[in-house]
């Protein structure tokens, strides 16, 4: 009953933390983006504009506090994985719900207040700049270099030993290391681990290729800060991703030998690994995440350049609900999230939905293979 | 209303209005021109691909195909195979034939330079000033 406990409260502080981000969600955009619509810089120091935000915070609060508590009554009386994944999807669908509404709100006073005030915008330019790639602003992929050899070792440290793996081995294990399904030893179902492995470490490549590759979103009234932060931005998330694509990777060896009983790991020390490692990536994300802000935009940054009086293009029309891009008339495949901090597809490309469906996929596949 | 304006510094950053009545891809191909003109896109440097440059604007690629060829077909730009786009070298780029082309295009300025009132020495000091600007910047 002890695990049940620390369970519950894991389960609980994932939620809560979900919820700040949702939270703070309007404080982590670019200035010229409210929930998600692009704003004129005419407006952006509007009084109305901050007092939506205002409202924001006092409305999820209102819906998200009796939520949260009857979470934690829930999760007392009844506890487990099931509660868990229904908090978080409620959890989830709360906040989009939430931000879909202030996104139409978003884009209701802006025409309002355009209007109403007989504001006249600057120019909509789109800026690119051409050399943007040939500088220096993402980790160097050699980086990813430790997380493949680890892979690799996983395999050979199993070919190796394959002798004195026994002739059931673990396929999954439950929140302490206790293996709680098994499979007859065949090459495949040793091979889970080291296939995922490989399969997450192709996932953290096409992260690191979307931040290489990702729409530029330049700020055209200061483009040159735009581009310092944007690449600050860039560099700093694809460090992160090379760590943490490492720390799964390593986790996962060891849990590859503790699957296949060529090393056993202490269920107090596999507990508490398994609760502290996810954690810490989160809290990490989210740190991150606040210190950054989406495209650099919370980044103190001293710039002495001259604003333009030129305004970003309005393309609201082509991200659906404030969140989801979809602009087929549009090559990319990577660009700039608006809901959050990072990075999202063009759903418009059948490419990007193909990765999509891809990822997905395979991870079902994985799942589908680890034996009876 | 049409105002394409180029900043040349170290990052060569081209602009584009997409309300204004100037096609994109003429956009492209002028500030690329202006760019290497200026000094901000220098002798072999790098152009982003097709699909590169056309996702960062968020056009289509046969707008960006569109403003390349002009500008390869005009001898600005090379297109190699592996390096990719990347512009002439200066000296690839002189064609003395050009002043013939000069003619026709400054003809209608001129025109309506002299229909609004400007005298040529107004002109031809608006020129002078504009050269001397691309030479300092290059």
């Amino acid at each position: 009953m002890e695990n049940q406990g620390n369970l519950v409260w894991l389960i609980y502080f994932i939620v809560v933390v979900i919820s700040f981000i949702g939270f703070i969600l309007p404080y982590l955009q670019k200035e010229t983006l409210l929930f998600g619509s692009r704003m004129p810089y005419e407006i952006i120091n509007h009084p109305e504009l901050q007092k939506l935000k205002d409202n924001y915070k006092h409305i999820y609060m209102t819906i998200e506090a009796p939520f949260l508590i009857l979470l934690l009554i829930l999760l007392y009386s009844f506890g487990g994985a099931g509660i868990f994944i229904a908090a978080v999807f409620v959890q989830i669908i709360l906040m989009t719900m939430i931000y879909i509404f202030y996104n139409r709100r978003a884009k209701e006073l802006k025409k309002d207040l355009i209007s109403r005030e007989g504001i006249t915008t600057g120019k909509e330019t789109a800026i690119v700049d051409t050399a943007f790639r040939s500088g220096k602003y993402l980790i160097s992929v050699v980086w990813f270099l430790p997380a493949l050899i680890i892979i690799i070792a996983n395999i050979l440290i199993l070919q190796i030993n394959y002798g004195r793996i026994p002739e059931r081995i673990g396929q999954r294990v439950d929140f302490n290391g206790v293996i709680i399904q098994t499979a007859g030893k065949t090459f495949l179902h040793v091979m889970m681990m080291p296939m995922t492995s490989l399969f997450v470490f192709l996932i953290f490549i096409l992260v690191y290729y979307s931040i290489k590759r990702s729409k530029q979103d330049i700020d055209s009234r200061r483009p040159e800060t735009s581009i310092l932060r944007e690449k600050h931005f860039r560099m700093i998330w694809s460090d992160f991703s090379v760590i943490v694509c490492t720390g799964i990777i390593t986790w996962f060896l060891f849990l590859s030998l503790h699957l296949n009983g060529l090393l056993t790991i202490p269920a107090k020390v596999f507990g508490a690994l398994n609760v502290i490692f996810p954690l810490l990536i989160l809290i990490s994300a989210v740190f991150l995440a606040v210190r950054t802000g989406q495209s650099g935009s919370r980044l103190k940054i001293k710039s002495s350049e001259n604003p333009t009086d030129l305004n970003n293009v309005d393309d609201d029309k082509y991200w659906k609900m404030g969140m989801i891009y979809y602009n087929p008339g549009d090559p990319a495949i990577f660009v700039p999230k608006r809901f959050g901090v990072g990075w999202t597809i063009n759903f418009g490309r059948p490419s990007a939905f193909a990765i999509l469906i891809g990822i997905i996929a395979v991870s079902v596949i994985l799942s589908a293979l680890k034996g009876k | 209303m049409l105002t394409i304006t180029i900043i040349a510094r170290a990052d060569m950053l081209i602009k584009i209005d997409f309300v204004s009545e100037e096609p994109i891809y003429r956009q492209i191909r002028d500030q690329v021109i202006v760019g290497i003109a200026s000094g901000a896109l220098s002798e072999g440097e790098q152009l982003p691909s097709v699909r590169q440059f056309a996702g960062d604007l968020g056009v289509n690629m046969h707008t960006v195909n569109k403003a390349y060829s002009m500008l390869k077909n005009e001898g600005y730009i090379a297109v190699h195979k592996r390096k990719g786009v990347v512009v002439n070298k200066t000296n690839e780029m002189r064609n003395r034939g050009f002043l013939n082309e000069i003619g026709k295009r400054v003809k209608t300025v001129i025109a309506e330079a002299y229909c609004k009132g400007i005298s040529e020495e107004e002109f031809l000091d608006k020129c002078r000033k504009i050269f001397s600007s691309l030479n300092k910047a290059g």
